[in-house]
């Protein structure tokens, strides 16, 4: 794969940025499928390692992984070794790919390697557990006092507490470890990775059924023209309020997606102070705003961004160059004597059609009408 | 009007794009060319939980780059539940701990789901929204939550419980504050830019806080400009994630003089934020300050201000090195939008101003 030449300089990105948005918006990305397919976990990898400088998340989790394939119950000489290594590598406070977990799950590693390593026949000795092993004494001391006082508990469900030291499968020794490393990647790191040079560019190549396999098409249903304004205003209030849009303003807005669903903010750049929303639309060929918005003076990006209620876009302002406003100008010069002598002309015009009319004596009530209001 | 209507769409593109990470170089060579270059990298440092993303997406959101989009929001949804569940989790299992017995016996049998079984997709369900509110309001999770200084509990607790109703729901999609109030541990570095006149570009570095991550701070020193130093008020009573029975002010003190006396920032803008200022004043009202600083004057542990002077001179007394006049010290709360819309204003200017000195 060639994605090694991702861009750090925005040139770069706004190219792809504007038709990737159309793609990659149609599909809602599955974390646990992105990690599964071959291609994108490599990507995901790349972005991991080189974007945000953090590779020990992944890495720790491709060994477990692989700690984790081997079959059967008891524990292969292989796996143990592994286990150590992962120990030294990720767990161990100040190793080299120190993962980021609390202390309790970094304590229940530790004390289930060591139990592990101790029953194992090769009874291999850990390094790095004896330094921490003024760490694991409070631990068991704690623990015993857990234990303790579970005698009381009214719940008797299992907590992973006092599971750890009742039995557990040699296989899952580092399943909270995983559990907490997995949620840090999907939480924190998949929301930026989806929005990354290095995705956007392989979905861009990639065909539709290539992203139906790491995702799935939105629910059109889910978009906002059916939300209703009660709804809409229960859930946003506090968004539209911070940004001084009201709920007249949202109720305007959803009284808009009546006449058309295709709506478009008009950004005036030119004048600075932007005081109104303006919205044109495409479909209706009409312009609108909302009149609360006059004296509230709101930013416009803000009523728009606020109000999800209709389909919307922005359209950008600009100034007219030199050679347009001359044209301009010479259009409304070049209408003068043409509108002096249209005039004149409809003027003449009528009067004689009037004196025809007389001479051919047409008496219609309405066109009488209109030709009285004409001449006066 | 003088005006003509060109491109739709490309504007939100470029947005979205800059929000972005970019930093695939970040030892790009820029370090030689620091003066009048038209970039200028402000790194966002402080220990675990201290706010640091939060401040991150505020920026974003009022420079119109965060996840404003319907769409982008959706994708939140999951985090957002899977907060919840964490926070419903830790505190079942704080009740367990701290042998608080849960009262009700529906509420028992919620705990029992929550901790064996339940996945995010349940909670499109509105039925779970009572359950778990009614959870939230037992007398033993109560007890459990007064009690939260004795375990690892997010500060948005409160806040998702208090929102259920809008989070189960099949029509829930994140508004701007949930996605602010959404607890994410930050893993490894992020950046953001924008405009701030005069041709410049003003570039944000996020940052994870743990002790591990702070071993990859050091990829952004030395192209740094400026340094925002986060530290939450509100964790006098708290004890490190990834160390529990280590002081969370004490870890913060030592990072903050590793950073603050770092040879690289000698010359740099640093800016002392003090965070969580509205926790903080909650907190004190209830819980005793003094009692976890011996040097304070305890007739003086209800006053906010005396208590905020007290833990300045604390963080201060740390500068050995670092020269003063370029040292700024603000409180923030940075849920507020408006409060922390100024304060970053307000470091804006304080980093431009000093640049300009130089």
């Amino acid at each position: 794969m060639t994605h090694k030449n991702n861009s750090t300089t925005n040139n770069t990105t706004t190219s792809t940025s504007i038709d990737q948005n159309a793609t990659t918006l149609q599909f809602q990305f599955v974390f646990d499928k992105v990690i599964l397919n071959q291609r994108t976990m490599k990507l995901f990898k790349e972005f991991l390692m080189k974007s945000l400088h953090s590779p020990e998340a992944i890495l720790f989790y491709e060994k477990v992984l692989e700690f984790k394939s081997f079959e059967g119950q008891a524990l292969t000489e292989l796996q143990t070794k592994l286990a150590q290594n992962i120990v030294e590598r990720f767990i161990v406070v100040g190793s080299a790919h120190e993962i980021n977990i609390g202390k309790r799950e970094r304590n229940q590693v530790l004390e289930r390697v060591k139990r592990l390593l101790g029953n194992s026949p090769q009874n291999c000795e850990l390094k790095h557990v004896s330094n921490s092993k003024q760490m694991l004494n409070k631990k068991e001391n704690e623990s015993d006092e857990h234990s303790e006082t579970s005698t009381n508990k009214q719940t008797s469900f299992s907590m992973s507490e006092t599971s750890t030291f009742i039995m557990v499968d040699p296989i899952n020794i580092f399943d909270e470890a995983l559990v907490t490393v997995k949620r840090q990647l999907k939480e924190d790191v998949f929301p930026l990775f989806l929005r990354s040079d290095r995705f956007l560019t392989f979905c861009k190549k990639a065909s539709r059924e290539t992203l139906g396999e790491i995702g799935y098409e939105r629910r059109q249903c889910r978009q906002s023209g059916n939300v209703s304004i009660e709804d809409f205003w229960k859930f946003y209030r506090a968004d539209c309020e911070s940004l001084n849009v009201n709920g007249q303003d949202v109720k305007f807005l959803s009284s808009l997606s009546i006449d058309s669903s295709d709506w478009t903010l008009l950004e005036q750049e030119y004048f600075k102070k932007s005081c109104f929303a303006t919205f044109v639309s495409s479909e209706t060929h009409c312009m609108i705003r909302p009149e609360t918005s006059e004296y509230r003076n709101p930013n416009s990006q803000h009523i728009y961004k606020c109000t999800g209620v209709i389909n919307h876009s922005t359209e950008k302002t600009i100034p007219l160059n030199w050679y347009q406003w001359a044209i301009t100008i010479s259009i409304g010069f070049i209408s003068i004597p043409y509108g002096f002598l249209v005039r004149f002309v409809s003027r003449m015009f009528l009067k004689l059609l009037s004196l025809k009319k007389n001479n051919r004596q047409i008496t219609s009530d309405g066109y009488e009408e209109t030709y009285s209001k004409a001449s006066e | 009007m003088g005006n003509i209507v060109v491109s739709p769409h490309d504007k939100e593109g470029q947005h979205h794009m800059m929000a972005t990470p970019t930093s695939n170089n970040p030892n790009g060579g820029s370090a030689a060319t620091a003066k009048n270059k038209s970039e200028i990298t402000v790194l966002l440092l402080g220990a675990g939980e201290s706010g640091k993303s939060t401040l991150f997406k505020q920026v974003q959101f009022f420079h119109g780059v965060g996840i404003t989009h319907d769409q982008e929001r959706i994708e939140l949804i999951e985090i957002v539940r899977l907060n919840v569940l964490e926070n419903a989790k830790n505190l079942v299992a704080a009740t367990q701990h701290l042998n608080i017995p849960i009262e009700q016996p529906e509420n028992r049998e919620t705990a029992k789901l929550i901790i064996n079984s339940l996945n995010t997709n349940d909670l499109e369900d509105p039925s779970w929204s009572k359950r778990l509110y009614s959870l939230w309001k037992d007398a033993g999770i109560q007890k459990a939550y007064e009690n939260r200084e004795k375990f690892q509990l997010y500060d948005s607790t409160e806040y998702l419980f208090e929102n259920l109703d809008r989070i189960c729901s099949d029509k829930y999609v994140p508004t701007v504050v949930d996605v602010i109030r959404t607890r994410t541990k930050t893993i490894g570095i992020t950046d953001m830019k924008f405009d701030v006149g005069d041709g410049k570009q003003l570039r944000l570095v996020d940052v994870g806080g743990q002790r591990n991550e702070r071993r990859k701070w050091i990829h952004f020193f030395n192209t740094v400009d400026a340094v925002v130093f986060l530290t939450s008020l509100s964790e006098f009573d708290l004890n490190l994630y990834e160390d529990n029975g280590y002081w969370r002010v004490k870890e913060s003190l030592r990072v903050f003089n590793e950073v603050v006396n770092n040879a690289l920032f000698y010359k740099v803008p640093f800016v002392l934020l003090f965070n969580k200022r509205d926790l903080f004043e909650k907190k004190i009202a209830t819980k005793s300050f003094s009692k976890y600083f011996s040097g304070f004057n305890e007739a003086e542990e209800k006053n906010p201000v005396a208590c905020i002077e007290y833990m300045t001179k604390l963080f201060l007394n740390e500068i050995t090195e670092h020269p003063l006049d370029t040292v700024s010290v603000k409180t923030l709360s940075a849920i507020d939008h408006d409060n922390s819309k100024q304060v970053f204003e307000e470091v804006k200017q304080f980093i431009m101003t000093q640049q300009h000195r130089e």
